[in-house]
């Protein structure tokens, strides 16, 4: 029996909406006609319009409305059909709802869920198509989940709704319609080890629908030994499992859904660079404590990592405060 | 830190109408806000201090203040912010179908952002137990109300939405318990939102706890500390009970900042 990734996502919806009756839909176009490409088909009809509920063209504030319920104790989750249009809710969700457990200095009392779908493709122009996810899972209180197949669909949707956070579900529109064989997968249980082929040559790390066009492509040629990397979980990426997929191949092939620049290929390339090139890197802002640098503990830090013997003298002079007229090193 | 004095008049009124499971939100300016909905002042000095024992952990300071047991869900920095919160929580509550209102104080300034507009929308669309109460004291920042607004009245953006709307003045506290007392009642009647707009006067600087006399770009000052809330308040009550309640609350508040100060 085949399924449909957007089958497998109404039917995930279905059976949480079902188990959990603090879940909440909110969202433009979740009961019109066409049902969310079909992802939240009959779901209004079986559970009301108090649970699913259809929203003004406002994206900003019902994001806010949406986390204004969770707070209240609904457990809500939000759907934008192009991602272009959450610009618009950036600062809902990077102002209040990401900075929300550092701010207030305890988790917020629910989980909350951003659904969104990347346009991309036949008569998706410049602002239908855009794929952020890089910039999003750059913000600390974000979770990014970037399904490749319906087979990963359940455990997205479980390990979100388990954490007091924002967790954003990237849906290529291209994958919508792809079918899967239900009786032949294995459903995935951890999102974190992801290889969907195994082998020693070249590594193949992927996301989202480029997972896809490297499973098609590979298929064609099959005396290579690709191992392709489904990086599911793009904001807590398994390093040591693709460090070991790298050292072994020595060859990596980065195959992005979207553009390069600051995005999920140059984060784990970054993070994987001290460990397989000989070079050591020291990341400052770790050592920030009450918002200052303190310099004794960078020395210390420096001296640790690159085997200096640097000394820190009570005469040297550190800015403690946003006056800094008589510390300028400009001279 | 972004100080409240002046605008003591609007927080106490409306508040004295709340219970305790009814909810407040707030903008930048929010200590009186917190102090009102029955939070612990100590609590306040704490997280100024950025005390891990402060009401945000230390972690927020002035403009991210929070005591859920009281019903103070937060206050936000970015203007305009917590408005969608309120309606959302104000949703969470009909599904409930709980009669605790969701009160949200904003600022002047915030009308002139989207969100004001995106949320008077949602809680008229929605018929949310929503009260906005809009502290005007005329200034974002140091900008002036008339060189930023092409609408006359606030009460324009409630007549689109079918939103009832009330002005008052900020300076008299028993006359904003008995408006806000009846704004309040008839959102619980009519599951209707309302807004009210309060006058009042900022008499420090925007942020910090100066009086910015010397930046000269306001001549009614002297005025509105005539005018100011507690001033107003203190005439109206007897002479040894203002004594009383003086004496009662400065020892309180000089015990709290000798311990900590």
């Amino acid at each position: 029996m085949f399924k449909t990734f957007n089958q497998e996502i109404n039917d995930v919806l279905d059976r949480k909406l079902q188990k959990d009756n603090k879940i909440v839909l909110l969202g433009l176009g979740i009961t019109d006609p066409k049902r969310f490409f079909g992802t939240t088909k009959k779901l209004v009809e079986k559970y009301g319009k108090r649970r699913v509920i259809e929203c003004p063209t406002s994206e900003n504030s019902y994001l806010g409305h949406g986390f204004g319920m969770s707070l209240g104790g609904c457990r809500p989750i939000i759907h934008f059909q192009r991602m272009d249009f959450m610009y618009y809710a950036f600062d809902q969700m990077i102002n209040n709802i990401a900075k929300w457990n550092y701010m207030f200095g305890e988790p917020m009392p629910n989980p909350i869920i951003i659904r969104c779908v990347v346009g991309f493709g036949w008569g998706q122009g410049p602002q239908h198509s855009d794929n952020i996810a890089g910039l999003l899972a750059k913000y600390p209180g974000i979770d990014v989940y970037a399904p490749s197949s319906p087979d990963s669909i359940e455990a997205i949707y479980t390990q979100a709704l388990n954490r007091k956070k924002l967790s954003i579900i990237i849906e290529h529109r291209w994958l919508q319609g792809l079918q899967q064989n239900i009786e032949k997968r294995k459903v995935i249980k951890s999102l974190q080890k992801c290889p969907r082929v195994r082998g020693a040559s070249v590594t193949i790390i992927c996301w989202s629908y480029s997972v896809v066009e490297a499973m098609r492509f590979i298929k064609y040629f099959p005396e290579i030994g690709w191992e392709i990397i489904d990086v599911i979980s793009l904001s807590n990426i398994n390093y040591d499992l693709i460090e070991k997929s790298i050292l072994k191949t020595k060859k990596v092939i980065y195959w992005e859904p979207c553009s390069l620049e600051f995005g999920i290929s140059q984060r784990i390339t970054s993070s994987l660079f001290e460990k397989i090139q000989d070079v050591k890197i020291f990341n400052l802002h770790l050592i920030i404590k009450k918002y200052f640098l303190n310099l004794e503990n960078i020395i210390e830090k420096i001296n640790l990592k690159f085997n200096f013997k640097l000394k820190w003298d009570k005469k040297m002079r550190w800015p403690k405060d946003q006056d800094l007229s008589d510390w300028s090193p400009w001279g | 830190v972004h100080l409240a004095i002046g605008h003591e008049g609007a927080a106490v009124g409306v508040c004295e109408n709340l219970k305790r499971k009814d909810l407040v939100l707030s903008y930048h300016r929010s200590h009186h806000h917190f102090l009102a909905k029955g939070a612990s002042a100590e609590k306040l000095l704490l997280e100024l201090l950025g005390d891990k024992k402060g009401c945000s952990k230390g972690k927020g300071g002035s403009t991210h203040l929070q005591d859920l047991p009281n019903g103070f869900v937060a206050s936000t920095a970015i203007i305009g912010g917590a408005l969608a919160l309120a309606s959302g929580l104000a949703h969470a509550q009909q599904l409930k179908n709980s009669k605790n209102v969701v009160v949200c104080f904003v600022g002047d300034a915030s009308p002139e952002e989207g969100s004001f507009s995106e949320v008077l929308n949602l809680i008229s669309l929605w018929n949310l137990k929503v009260l906005i109460v809009i502290e005007d004291n005329n200034l974002s920042c140091y900008t002036e109300k008339k060189i930023r607004q092409s609408f006359k009245s606030f009460s324009q953006f409630a007549k689109t939405y079918s939103i009832p709307y009330k002005a008052i003045m900020g300076n008299n506290p028993i006359e904003i318990i008995n408006v806000s007392n009846k704004l309040i009642k008839q959102i619980k009647k009519t599951s209707r939102p309302a807004i009210l707009k309060i006058t009042t006067y900022r008499r420090q600087e925007h942020c910090g706890p100066e009086q910015d006399d010397n930046l000269d770009y306001r001549s009614d000052l002297k005025l509105w500390k005539k005018l100011d809330p507690i001033r107003c308040f203190e005439k109206q009550i007897k002479t040894e009970i203002r004594a009383k309640i003086f004496a009662q609350e400065s020892t309180k508040i000089n015990k709290l900042f000798s311990k900590y100060v």
